[in-house]
């Protein structure tokens, strides 16, 4: 085969792929929801955060509400009680609410301080 | 003889490309959703969410929100989904505590009012909030994404509430029928709860306590079986077995169940079923 058509084939080849692709993807949606809790758009992860402050204020188990914001980011479940905090205010929730957010906020940032132990 | 193949091998490449590439999208690389809603979370998460939302109602006590929260799923009766999850962490030996928690918020949605009271600082709040009346979900998005420099606002530190609220106690179910189904078209050996309340509606998420005397207690709870009623539960009863059950918080003990023994116009004995309907006293 001349190198000019061996080219070609691979360029179609590359274009099927791509077209192929946007098939399967349009035809073939994923049935099965995959979605993980931090793929959570920002305002539903901040309302995720509200409701780990919440539990945490009911049950004062620290250790409970680090599990939760893990979810949100495995490595950083501070970083996810800050975003959810910034998200709350911006979203402009109630005081009450952010009373909680901001309480959730310390005490983890305590037991991060503390050397990461709940 | 070079020019006499024509352009084909531009086709084939574009057929095995396409083939290939719907491959890949099945396959490899599924679609996945980002920046999406809790509609689309997996089951594990689900789970996760829904039991979120009701240790959050225990302090918020808003059982319109947790409904809101819930609905989120996309699912088409969350109060059964919550019994479920709270019936299956039971059976994988799971906390109790979380299981009740789940079958609280089942049965307040099914009655259609909350038995809780915030927490205190939840309940100042409400106050307030009940002046206004966007719910969060039609909240504006934020218009950009949290930087890298975390500043957080500078709003007072207050003192976190210690009271964890408990549902109030209302009076305890009591029996009102007890009979022995017999049908040999059944496989037998149930014990069948039936609950209702004072209203004579069935009362889903209601614990029920089944023990023998020899040692052991498991629970379960009504409104698992929906398309029976969802003041329905049942077990099944072993042989030779006698039980003790309570349904409810300090709820009547009926005592000495066991697999009542039917027999058939030619004589036949077979295992029949017992059927126990509770309900709240006027």
């Amino acid at each position: 085969m001349k190198k000019s058509r061996l080219i070609g084939f691979f360029i179609a080849i590359l274009i099927g792929i791509a077209g192929g692709l946007m098939l399967g993807w349009q035809f073939n949606p994923n049935e099965a929801p995959s979605t993980r809790l931090r793929d959570l758009r920002e305002d539903f992860k901040a309302d995720y955060v509200l409701m780990v402050a919440e539990a945490y204020a009911g049950d004062g188990d620290l250790g409970q509400a680090i599990n939760r914001l893990e979810q949100l980011n495995p490595d950083n479940p501070l970083r996810a009680a800050q975003e959810g905090l910034l998200t709350a205010q911006k979203m402009g929730y109630q005081d009450w609410e952010m009373r909680y957010l901001i309480d959730l906020e310390a005490a983890v940032r305590q037991w991060k301080a503390e050397g990461e132990t709940p | 003889m070079r020019d006499r193949r024509g352009n084909w091998y531009l086709l084939t490449g574009l057929l095995i490309g396409l083939l290939l590439g719907v491959a890949l999208a099945i396959f490899v690389i599924p679609e996945r959703y980002i920046n999406t809603d809790p509609r689309y979370l997996q089951d594990a998460d689900r789970m996760l969410y829904r039991s979120l939302v009701a240790h959050s109602y225990l302090a918020e006590a808003d059982l319109g929100r947790a409904q809101a929260r819930l609905n989120l799923l996309g699912e088409e009766n969350p109060e059964d989904q919550l019994i479920a999850q709270a019936q299956q962490q039971l059976k994988d030996g799971g906390d109790e505590a979380e299981s009740r928690t789940l079958a609280l918020l089942a049965a307040d949605i099914q009655q259609g009012k909350s038995r809780i009271t915030p927490l205190p600082g939840v309940r100042q709040g409400l106050l307030a909030f009940a002046t206004q009346t966007v719910p969060f979900a039609q909240k504006p998005l934020p218009t950009g994404s949290a930087t890298n420099e975390i500043s957080i606002p500078g709003v007072t530190v207050t003192p976190r509430p210690t009271i964890t609220p408990q549902p109030t106690q209302g009076s305890p179910f009591v029996l009102v029928e007890q009979k022995e189904i017999c049908d040999p078209t059944k496989s037998g050996g149930l014990i069948e709860v039936y609950v209702f309340n004072r209203t004579d509606k069935p009362v889903a998420g209601v614990r029920i306590e089944i023990s023998i005397p020899a040692g052991g207690m498991e629970a379960f709870y009504t409104g698992l079986y929906p398309e029976i009623s969802s003041g329905y539960a049942n077990y099944a009863m072993t042989e030779g077995i006698t039980y003790n059950l309570r349904v409810g918080e300090a709820g009547q003990l009926v005592q000495n169940l066991s697999i009542p023994r039917c027999e058939t116009e030619d004589g036949k004995t077979y295992p029949g079923s017992l059927q126990l309907t509770f309900k709240k006293p006027e």
